[in-house]
């Protein structure tokens, strides 16, 4: 999905000169073009992301700017919360935060390169908007509303299949899940990358049988939860599948949403265990925790 | 202004910082006192700010990274006309907007600072937004010697020199004393000049309540382009008042009602 966000920033950027971008010392073979294009608006503040986020809201106040601040998994968001909270959403600045290999992308460089619970930690953050982008559309569509979007932005970016150019989809509108299927019996809910294993899954429940609805929830916060209490409320079964910990992230908001509104059905969750001590390909990982389409259809049943 | 202007400024802010302190039993007293002839110089004419200007997209920045000084600050705001002087009688009073660490929200404060370490990133960002958009303003960041334990800090030092920022000045009020004790015994910081120096700034060190040499310093700036500037300034926590200057507990300490009427004594009688 990088490609999809470097893409439509320097496009944005080619009009609008407030946009700027700072990497921590990442992004070689994605961040180029918009450090060619612009070297005025770029920075790489080196592997120093508690420096970068300071850096990202001074300049952003200073001059009036939209500032991107890039890194990767957890290094732009835990290794630098406090930054984050005190800089950022305590001034409400325009800045966007965006991160790299959401979940277990990068399965095989292990634990410390995984983002599996920055999803939950910046949905606390006050005030910041919570993207999770499915394929490279989503990802484009986010960079936009982040640039229309006052104050502080949460992009998270997985790994996307073939760049589809969003041909024939709808422009993305903050704060609004995205119904993918309709089904009477049962709603699958999900978010990020995991959505285009999930979806084999609700094929599987229909064949099945099981009226199976899909709803994809590519914004955490905000989020119209009217909307989806609407759609549970005549249903019997919600699974919610996220590649992300058990703690406070998808799971947690569907959980509050049905408590809130009063809302009865069985409710299934399936995440990651709070520890991913396992090395090897996306794909393998995902098999492990039992987050591959067959799996989630088996425990399902 | 002239000295004697500045030793009067400094007096009233000593003074008025101290009945906020009394008035709302408030910490940060001797913290506040270590860096009240810097604030006096700094606001007394050298910044290019002024209450008009808070706006202007062409005005210095001044961050308050000690954002505990709270109190010394806002009777600095207040003496120089950014803040009307009865609004300190709010300082820490129930839903007040002068809270113990500066805000945002009050005219003249750049950004929100309290917990350390943040100023001096965000003055980087600052700084280098006025360069990259050819802009000749200065951003001038006081800092505590305690928050130089703050690896933060020692990050923006780097990227700051390595950008060439010399349109920033970074100045430590070295009091030598931090919340637990005294800076040496806690994470020795001397020598503090060299470490600035290998860091790629150029470093002025100089008597921190001696208003001469602070303004002929500040008259100097940029030190050495295109290095950022430091000033490291010697001072005492808790000067001004006998019995509280080079004591830790009037970092959290406020006066009773006796300490506070010996305190203004000797304030008004400098």
């Amino acid at each position: 999905m990088k490609k999809g966000f470097i893409n439509r920033l320097c496009r944005l950027a080619r009009e609008d000169d407030r946009i700027c971008l700072i990497v921590g010392d990442l992004g070689f073979s994605v961040v180029e073009p918009f450090a060619q294009k612009f070297p005025e608006r770029f920075l790489n503040t080196g592997v120093a992301e508690q420096n970068m986020i300071g850096v990202a809201t001074g300049w952003s106040l200073a001059e009036d700017k939209i500032v991107f601040a890039y890194s990767l998994g957890v290094f732009p968001t835990l290794r630098c919360l406090e930054q984050i909270r005190n800089d950022v959403c305590y001034h409400r600045a325009n800045v966007k935060i965006v991160s790299v290999g959401a979940g277990m992308t990068y399965g095989t460089a292990g634990f410390t390169h995984f983002g599996v619970e920055d999803l939950a930690v910046m949905r606390t953050m006050p005030g910041m908007v919570v993207g999770v982008a499915a394929d490279n559309y989503e990802a484009e569509e986010m960079v936009r509303l982040a640039v229309e979007t006052p104050g502080p932005f949460f992009l998270s970016l997985g790994k996307a299949g073939q760049y589809d150019g969003g041909e024939g989809r709808q422009p993305l509108e903050l704060g609004k899940p995205i119904l993918r299927r309709e089904g009477a019996d049962l709603v699958v809910i999900s978010a990020g990358a995991i959505v285009y294993d999930v979806l084999p899954v609700v094929e599987l429940l229909r064949e099945k049988g099981v009226d199976a609805g899909f709803l994809e929830i590519p914004f955490w916060k905000p989020l119209d939860k009217e909307r989806i209490a609407g759609l549970l409320r005549d249903k019997k079964d919600v699974v919610v599948i996220e590649e992300h910990s058990p703690y406070g992230g998808l799971g947690a908001i569907v959980a509050e949403m049905i408590a809130e509104s009063n809302i009865c059905l069985r409710y299934h969750h399936f995440s990651l265990p709070e520890m991913v001590n396992r090395v090897g390909s996306q794909s393998d990982l995902k098999k492990f925790y039992g987050l591959h389409p067959e799996a989630i259809c088996e425990r399902i049943r | 202004m002239t000295e004697f202007d500045f030793k009067k400024k400094a007096q009233a802010i000593r003074i008025a910082a101290l009945h906020c302190h009394f008035r709302s039993n408030s910490s940060h007293i001797g913290s506040g006192f270590s860096c009240a002839d810097l604030l006096a110089v700094l606001y007394g004419g050298w910044l290019r700010l002024s209450p008009e200007k808070v706006q202007d997209p062409q005005r210095d920045r001044f961050i308050l990274s000690k954002g505990h000084a709270a109190a010394i600050y806002y009777a600095t705001l207040a003496e120089y006309g950014f803040l009307p002087r009865e609004e300190l009688e709010s300082y820490c009073q129930d839903g007040c907007t002068l809270g113990g660490h500066v805000h945002h929200s009050v005219p003249g404060v750049e950004v929100s600072t309290g917990s350390l370490g943040h100023g001096l990133p965000m003055g980087v960002g600052m700084a280098l937004g006025a360069r990259r958009a050819g802009k000749p303003y200065r951003v001038v960041v006081l800092m505590s010697d305690g928050e130089m334990n703050s690896g933060a800090n020692w990050e923006a030092i780097l990227l700051a020199a390595g950008q060439k920022l010399d349109n920033l000045l970074a100045i430590v009020d070295r009091n030598r004393l931090q919340a637990m004790g005294s800076t040496e015994d806690i994470i020795p910081l001397e020598d503090l000049a060299e470490k600035w120096r290998a860091f790629g700034w150029t470093v002025r060190r100089i008597d921190g309540h001696s208003h001469g040499d602070i303004l002929k310093t500040l008259q100097e700036f940029p030190f050495d382009p295109p290095r950022p500037s430091v000033i490291i300034a010697d001072t005492v926590k808790g000067k001004g008042v006998s019995f509280m200057e080079n004591r830790m507990e009037w970092h959290y300490k406020s006066p009773n009602q006796e300490q506070f009427a010996q305190a203004l004594k000797e304030l008004q009688s400098s």
